[in-house]
């Protein structure tokens, strides 16, 4: 049964449930709407009027009868705001629509009215019909006209303002900004409207550091308090500007304040002016602080100071809040000594009008002693007479004991420079003379200091030539100190060897040469003697390495001997045992047999030699050949510069390294290029020049070109000059050569001469590169 | 004219030299004592010296100019051979002032060295011969008696009879006796023969010598 009934129910269609609110009958409702005397009307979808209050007969003159049944839009002719069938579908989408329409009475008048449209829909949801009530707002609207019009004159007169006119609300948000305004601060209406003041034409802040939030917040508060006020303001390029403000609070009926009127006069110029002056005399003050400057004005007449500045009193000891102090403190305070030199000198300048300086010194009640510069000048009135005299009186005291500081200081420099042991040279960077020298410098020229002063260096420096001297001012201007070995000349002729420093630098906006030269005849008497040592130990090294070939050879020729004598000597015996009638066979088979044993024995022998000599020429370093020729030519570099000769290297940065006895490879370096200075010492027409180049002559071997300027050798005898003893040298041995070309046999390379074109002798050397084993390196 | 009694000595250190000397000579016809040092050859028995000696310039220990030197103070005539291993001009010399025979270079050549051999052994000869005829001399000598001695030494120092007899206190009669008994026993075929012995012997009067 429940089940049946529950079935029902839910089988029932759905229905809207009815309202619960007490329904009121039409008629109610009509009455109620006619309380009020709003035109209050309803009308189907089409607009025709169903319905027309008292409020409506009254407003528009048609009576509830004449009404209903009419279209309300030709009744009353109205005249939308928007096309109908919009507004329309606004009401069915909204239920509601608000706006101003022109309804046109019976008797023909317009009247605007602010109508509200409310949607009526039947049980289903189905928009049935709109209720519509109008106010009259003509009267108003008449009157807001009028308003406008006083508005906009007013407007006009405070948008044409030459002043800033700003309105603003208690909160600080910005009501309005006159045009002026606007231009001023960089603001257009829109972008200023509701803005606060802070952060757009106040900053948090100003420059000096007041806080501008809590300024609103007191002019707000307490208005009356700040009817003129000088704040800073802020243009929007963020600019600083100074106004003075006059304020007007505008106070609501209750009598509290709500808005601010303000009228602001841009005053930042002024602002400006009246900074710049207390800034300069700040800076007066404060550049009399710093330079110990005090100034006056003394009044000859009365003989009594006009004016004394804070410095003044300072350096005096004196105390501002005393006032300019009678002229007889002022000569209490001149050093006794100074005191009659003094007042002579200033009443003497005052009597005749003149203009004085002077030095004197002053001392303070506790026994400070100042020296002080003054200065005195006298000023005339109209008629040409001395008004007053203004001057100033400064305290060098500082500076006095800085110069004799300074000058002790120098004196003391000076005594050091003299005392040096090495020669100093001051010279004019741009005159190239001499400025100042030390005294080493004059004993070790001959010449007095007056006589080398202004002179030019080439007088006594034999290397100094124009060109020199522009390449040390080149070298020296990128800040390099240029050592180098020169010879000086003294005043006798005599010469002697200096190693100079050139330095540059500058003093007082000139440049000058800074030459500091070292005698270093003991050092190159000493450095001569070394190298007539390494000359003789050469030489002995290569005496010796004769001789020692000399030893081998007897020692190998006899060592082959013996056995080869037991040869010589059975063959003979054999011959003979084999001769004659009756042949001694056993004899002479023995003898042969011993001709084969001491023929091995021979070739034991000469085998031994072999590796011996081997072993003693296992050269297996491994060397760059760039850097044993750099070696070399470090240690004939004095050699060449004596002889003129220039010697220049073209070296190949990925030269192969080689294996080799870095001695004997220094030595064929060696012999080569002291052969060529020495084949060069004749020639006198042409440069002397000596050219060393290395290459690669391919992946496995370099070659070694040492090129000179000399007479070159006889095409005849060039297939001669490896023999051993061969020589066209009056002292030679006759051996460089031939050892050379022995090492680099030794080390697997070749040694060579070749003809050149024009005058010179090419010799060339190749060498295989660097392996591991050493059985590569082996002749 | 071959020796075959005469025997050949060789001084050198090294074998294969030592042994091709040794067959060299051996087939030339010659016998042949070889030796490893000077040591070995001055310890050798001395009854019968050898005629010729190949010895070796350089040898250890003793040199071969130092063994020269040490025959020569042991009173060792024997023609030395030098050889060497390679030319030594101031050895050479002084081997050759000490009277070597020859001074060969090796390897030498095989005619040389048998030519310098012939050449020592017939020094070598001559050398026997001096000292033979000089122990036939001294014999003679020594068979007179101690008048005919001084007899003798003074008629060598060339004195007459006559002074032979006021020197010896003796009758010119007897000096002539003592003359004739000298003259054949020392078998003189004439005064200056007897002169040639006095001097190889060395004996003349105290007088004049």
């Amino acid at each position: 049964m429940t089940l049946t009934r529950t079935m029902q129910t839910n089988m029932r269609k759905p229905e809207a449930k009815p309202a619960d609110e007490p329904a009121l009958s039409l008629q109610e409702q009509a009455n109620l709407l006619n309380v009020t005397r709003d035109a209050i009307f309803v009308m189907d979808m089409e607009g025709v009027i169903k319905y027309w209050n008292l409020g409506a007969e009254e407003r528009y003159g048609w009576t509830a009868e004449q009404a209903v049944g009419r279209v309300v839009y030709d009744l009353l002719k109205t005249v939308f705001p928007a096309p109908l069938e919009q507004i329309k579908a606004e009401v069915v989408g909204t239920s509601r629509w608000e706006g101003e329409l022109v309804h046109t009475k019976k008797d023909g008048t317009q009247v605007v009215v602010a109508s509200r449209w409310s949607l009526q829909r039947d049980k289903q949801g189905a928009p049935v019909a709109i209720l519509e009530t109008n106010n009259d707002i003509t009267g108003r609207k008449r009157a807001e006209a009028a308003l406008r019009e006083t508005e906009r004159k007013y407007q006009e007169l405070v948008e044409h303002a030459n002043s800033i006119i700003l309105h603003w609300q208690r909160d600080g948000r910005i009501i309005h900004l006159n045009e002026f305004g606007q231009r001023f601060f960089g603001y257009t209406e829109s972008e200023i409207r509701g803005r606060h003041v802070i952060g757009t034409i106040v900053p948090e802040t100003e420059s000096r550091g007041r806080d501008l939030h809590t300024l609103m917040d007191e002019i707000c508060a307490n208005p009356s308090a700040f009817e003129q006020n000088v704040n800073e303001n802020m243009r929007r390029n963020g600019e600083r500007v100074w106004i003075a403000w006059t304020n007007k609070v505008l106070l609501n009926p209750m009598g509290e304040v709500t808005e601010i009127l303000s009228i602001g006069v841009d005053i930042t110029a002024r602002k400006r002016a009246e900074q710049a002056l207390r800034r300069s005399e700040a800076y007066l003050a404060e550049a009399q602080r710093l330079t110990h400057t005090g100034s006056w004005a003394w009044n000859p007449a009365t003989r009594q100071s006009l004016y004394w500045s804070d410095e003044m009193f300072r350096i005096f000891g004196l105390n501002p809040q005393e006032g300019v102090p009678p002229t007889e403190t002022f000569w209490q305070r001149i050093h006794p000594e100074d005191l009659d030199r003094t007042r002579e000198l200033l009443l003497g300048a005052a009597a005749g009008n003149m203009e004085y300086e002077h030095d004197h010194r002053i001392v303070l009640p506790d026994g400070t002693v100042k020296h002080i510069h003054a200065i005195g000048h006298p000023v005339l009135d109209e008629n040409g007479k001395v008004a007053e005299y203004v001057g100033t009186a400064v305290d060098v005291t500082e500076r006095k004991r800085a110069e004799e500081a300074l000058h002790e200081s120098e004196t003391r420099f000076r005594t050091f420079v003299d005392h040096a042991a090495d020669a100093l040279f001051i010279l004019d960077f741009e005159q190239g003379t001499v400025v100042d020298v030390n005294r080493s410098a004059c004993e070790s020229l001959g010449y007095t200091r007056q006589e080398l002063i202004g002179m030019t260096p080439m007088a006594f420096d034999v290397n100094l030539g124009q060109p020199a001297l522009e390449s040390f001012a080149e070298r020296t201007a990128a800040g390099e100190t240029v050592i180098d070995t020169h010879w000086h000349r003294r005043k006798d002729g005599s010469l002697f060897p200096v190693e100079v420093h050139t330095s540059q630098y500058w003093y007082g906006g000139r440049r000058f040469l800074l030459k500091l030269a070292r005698d270093i005849s003991d050092r190159l008497r000493a450095e001569e003697q070394r190298q007539r040592l390494h000359q003789l130990e050469a030489d002995l090294a290569h005496i010796n390495r004769v001789s020692m070939m000399g030893e081998l050879t007897a020692s190998i020729a006899h060592e082959v001997n013996q056995p080869l004598s037991g040869v010589v000597s059975n063959g003979g015996a054999c011959l003979r045992w084999l001769a004659g009638d009756a042949p001694n066979v056993e004899e002479a088979r023995e003898a042969a047999r011993r001709i084969v044993r001491d023929g091995k024995r021979a070739g034991e022998v000469i085998a031994r030699v072999r590796a011996l000599v081997k072993r003693a020429a296992t050269p297996s370093e491994k060397l760059d050949l760039n850097e044993i020729i750099r070696e070399v030519l470090a240690l004939v570099g004095d050699e060449a510069k004596r002889k003129s000769v220039n010697i220049r290297t073209q070296f190949a940065d990925d030269l192969l390294p080689i294996s080799g006895d870095r001695v004997q490879l220094q030595q064929v370096m060696l012999n080569l290029v002291m052969n060529a200075i020495e084949a060069m010492s004749s020639v006198e027409e042409r440069p002397r020049e000596l050219l060393i180049t290395t290459r690669n002559i391919d992946a496995d071997q370099i070659l070694v070109t040492v090129k000179d300027s000399g007479p070159g050798i006889d095409p005849n005898t060039l297939d001669k000059i490896f023999d051993p003893f061969y020589t066209t040298k009056p002292g030679g041995m006759g051996m460089g050569l031939s050892i050379s070309r022995s090492i680099l046999l030794a080390h697997g390379g070749r040694l060579w001469a070749a003809a050149k074109d024009g005058p010179g002798t090419i010799f060339h050397f190749s060498l295989p590169k660097y392996h591991d084993e050493e059985s590569n390196a082996a002749a | 004219m071959r020796q075959p009694e005469a025997v050949i000595a060789i001084v050198d250190d090294d074998l294969s030299v030592r042994e091709g000397l040794e067959t060299l000579i051996r087939s030339a016809g010659w016998r042949v004592e070889t030796f490893a040092s000077a040591q070995e050859f001055l310890a050798r028995p001395r009854a019968e010296a050898p005629s010729c000696l190949i010895l070796d310039l350089q040898l250890p220990g003793l040199s071969g100019l130092d063994l020269q030197k040490r025959m020569a103070e042991l009173e060792l005539e024997i023609p030395i051979v030098f050889l060497t291993g390679h030319g030594n001009i101031p050895a050479s010399v002084q081997a050759m002032k000490a009277g070597a025979v020859e001074f060969l270079t090796k390897p030498f050549d095989e005619q040389d060295l048998l030519r310098a051999i012939e050449e020592a052994l017939e020094r070598d000869r001559r050398t026997r011969r001096r000292y033979a005829e000089m122990r036939e001399l001294q014999g003679r000598y020594e068979s007179l008696t101690a008048r005919e001695q001084e007899v003798m030494q003074q008629v060598v120092s060339g004195l007459l009879n006559k002074q032979v007899a006021a020197e010896l206190k003796i009758s010119e009669v007897t000096v002539k006796v003592h003359r004739g008994q000298v003259m054949r026993k020392m078998r003189a075929d004439s005064l200056a023969d007897l002169v040639r012995m006095g001097d190889r012997l060395g004996i003349r009067s105290g007088k004049t010598s």
